[in-house]
């Protein structure tokens, strides 16, 4: 039974978070009071980042072994300058969540969301998803 | 099985070929999609867990790509 759900993970990871996001994780909406961000749902959201991040990963990785087109490093450093913004930004979402400051957590969940879609598309305008899954 | 889940397997299946190196991957995003499907309020130590990995995650892909 692992190994079909480890599998499915990964294929769900290069499908990109956007699907991942929109289908598990409330992401497909914007904040607001009468959508609040709620503990659970933060979470969802970053079980949704670990996924699509494993993807990330993989890549990183595979360009560092030069197992993939070297053009991957401007690519990563293309995706590197929203997910350097991403960290501080949900460090702060989680500590808004935590104190149940909404004002403030529906803001910075916002902006996570728009973060996270500039990455993903990011990744599928230099088909990343393609390069890690078409490697053996 | 649907030909949805059955492309989806198919394709997990030639990745988790391609990236046979990267078993720890393999099994952060299982964890992480574990949690997801989960219908269950998650504890706090699942919460502190997520954040810690992918605070991780983010770190590794954040840092500088060596020449």
């Amino acid at each position: 039974m692992k190994r079909p759900i480890l599998v499915l993970a990964f294929a769900a990871s290069l499908s990109g978070c956007a699907s991942i996001t929109s289908q598990f994780a409330g992401f497909d909406v914007t904040a607001s009071v009468s959508n609040p961000v709620t503990p659970e749902r933060l979470y969802r959201v970053e079980q949704a980042a670990r996924v699509a991040t494993a993807g990330l990963l993989t890549y990183r990785r595979l360009c560092i072994l030069r197992k993939i087109d070297q053009s991957c490093r401007q690519t990563i450093a293309s995706i590197q300058v929203y997910t350097r913004r991403l960290s501080p930004v949900l460090v702060s979402l989680r500590t808004f969540v935590r104190a149940n400051d909404q004002i403030n957590a529906i803001n910075t969940f916002n902006l996570a969301r728009e973060i996270l879609t500039e990455i993903q598309a990011q990744r599928t305008a230099a088909n990343v998803d393609a390069a890690i899954g078409g490697k053996s | 099985m649907s030909p949805e889940v059955l492309a989806l397997v198919l394709k997990g299946l030639d990745i988790i070929v391609s990236i046979a190196s990267n078993s720890d991957l393999v099994e952060r995003a299982g964890n992480a999609l574990i949690g997801l499907l989960n219908k269950d309020e998650p504890s706090q130590a699942d919460i502190d867990a997520a954040e810690v990995d992918l605070d991780s995650m983010l770190a590794e892909f954040n840092s500088d790509i060596p020449e």
